[in-house]
C-alpha cells in the first residue's frame, strides 16, 4: 500500500494536542507534496496516498479528522472512493480538489458525500480557510454532548435535560434546540434556521419556526430560570445563558 | 461540408485537447500555493529561491501540456497554420 507518512510526525503517538489529522489522496505527486508540505505548515498531520484503493484502505484503518481527495484518482475513483467512505462513515469531513467545474460534477460529489469541493485551479489559501471551517463545523456537531447553562443535550441518547429534569422533544424540537445550543451566544435568523434543521431555503412566507420555537421555549425555558432563548427583533434567536 | 472522417478526427482532437488542459490544472494549482505562500511571510533568500524553483518546475510542467495541445491541434487540423 502506497503510503506516505512525514517523517517527523507520522503516529498517533507522536501527535501533538490539538493537530488535526489529514489524509490527502492525490495522483498527481508534484501536487501531493505540496499539498503536503503547505498543510504542515499549517500544524496539521498529512498522510499521503496517490490512488483510491489505498485511501480506503489506510481510512479503515481511522483516525483521521479530514479526507482530502482528487475525483480523478486510479484504481478507486474519486466518486466511489466518496460512497465507500460514506457508507462506512458519516461523520468524517471530505474535501473534494476537481478540475471538473461543471454543475453535474459538483452536484454529484456533494451527492456522492463531499462535505465541499474547491475547483483546481485553487488559491492554497482558500483550501486552508475551508478546511478550518470543514473542521470547526465537525467539531462543533461531533461531540456528544452539548452544554449552556443547565441545559444539557445529548446526541448519542437523543435527551435534553435542564437541571437535572429531562425534557421530551420531538425530533424536529431535539434539530432546532441542537442548532441554537451549537451556536450559543450568536444570534441566528429564521433562514439559517430553515436551511440548518429543515433543510430547505427561507422565503418569509412561512412562520414555521416561530411555531417551533414556541414549542422549544414552552419545554425548555418556561417553567426554569434564567430564560435562555431570546428573540433578537429583526432578526432572529439566540440561545444564551449570559445576560 | 466536412466528411465524416473529419467531424470523427475533431472530435477526437478536441477531447484530447480536453483531457491535456484538464491536466494543465495540476501544476497551476501547485503554482499558485507555491507564491502564495512565499507571500505569506518573510522568507530567507535560500527560502525564495527553492520557491522559484518550484514555481519554475510548474510552469514548464504547464509549458508541455500547452506543446502538447498545439501538436494536437497540428495533427487535429492538418493544413491549418497552428
Amino acid at each position: 500500500m502506497m503510503l506516505e507518512t512525514a517523517n517527523t510526525i507520522s503516529h498517533d503517538s507522536e501527535r501533538r494536542l490539538n493537530q488535526s489529522r489529514v489524509l490527502v489522496a492525490e495522483d498527481d505527486v508534484p501536487l501531493a507534496r505540496f499539498l503536503q508540505r503547505g498543510f504542515q505548515d499549517n500544524s496539521y498531520v498529512v498522510d499521503l496516498v496517490h490512488d483510491g484503493e489505498a485511501a480506503l484502505d489506510v481510512l479503515f484503518q481511522g483516525g483521521y479528522d479530514l479526507l482530502v481527495t482528487d475525483l480523478n484518482l486510479p484504481g478507486l475513483d474519486g466518486v466511489s472512493l466518496l460512497k465507500r467512505v460514506r457508507a462506512t462513515t458519516s461523520r468524517l469531513p471530505i474535501l473534494v480538489l476537481t478540475a471538473r467545474g461543471g454543475v453535474e460534477d459538483r452536484i454529484t460529489s456533494l451527492d456522492s458525500g463531499a462535505d465541499d469541493y474547491v475547483i483546481k485551479p485553487f488559491s492554497f489559501q482558500e483550501l486552508m480557510a475551508r478546511t478550518r471551517a470543514l473542521l470547526r463545523r465537525h467539531n462543533s456537531t461531533s461531540v456528544g454532548q452539548i452544554q449552556v447553562g443547565d441545559l444539557k443535550l445529548n446526541r448519542d441518547e437523543f435527551r435534553v435535560e435542564r437541571s437535572g429534569k429531562t425534557i421530551d422533544l420531538t425530533a424536529k424540537e431535539f434539530a432546532l434546540l441542537e442548532y441554537l445550543m451549537v451556536n450559543a451566544h450568536r444570534s441566528v435568523t429564521r433562514a439559517m434556521i430553515m436551511e440548518n434543521v429543515w433543510k430547505t431555503s427561507y422565503d418569509g412566507s412561512t412562520n414555521l419556526v416561530d411555531v417551533y420555537m414556541k414549542y422549544v421555549r414552552d419545554k425548555v425555558d418556561a417553567a426554569f430560570t434564567p430564560k435562555l432563548i431570546r428573540t433578537i427583533r429583526g432578526v432572529g434567536y439566540v440561545l444564551s445563558d449570559r445576560s | 461540408m466536412f466528411s465524416d472522417e473529419q467531424i470523427e478526427m475533431s472530435r477526437h482532437t478536441a477531447i484530447e485537447m480536453s483531457r491535456e488542459l484538464h491536466k494543465t490544472a495540476q501544476p497551476l494549482t501547485v503554482l499558485q500555493g507555491v507564491l502564495e505562500l512565499a507571500l505569506q511571510k518573510a522568507h530567507t533568500v535560500e527560502d525564495y529561491r527553492q520557491y522559484c524553483e518550484r514555481a519554475i518546475a510548474e510552469l514548464q510542467r504547464v509549458g508541455e501540456s500547452f506543446n502538447q495541445v498545439r501538436k494536437l491541434l497540428r495533427s487535429g487540423f492538418k493544413g491549418a497554420r497552428i
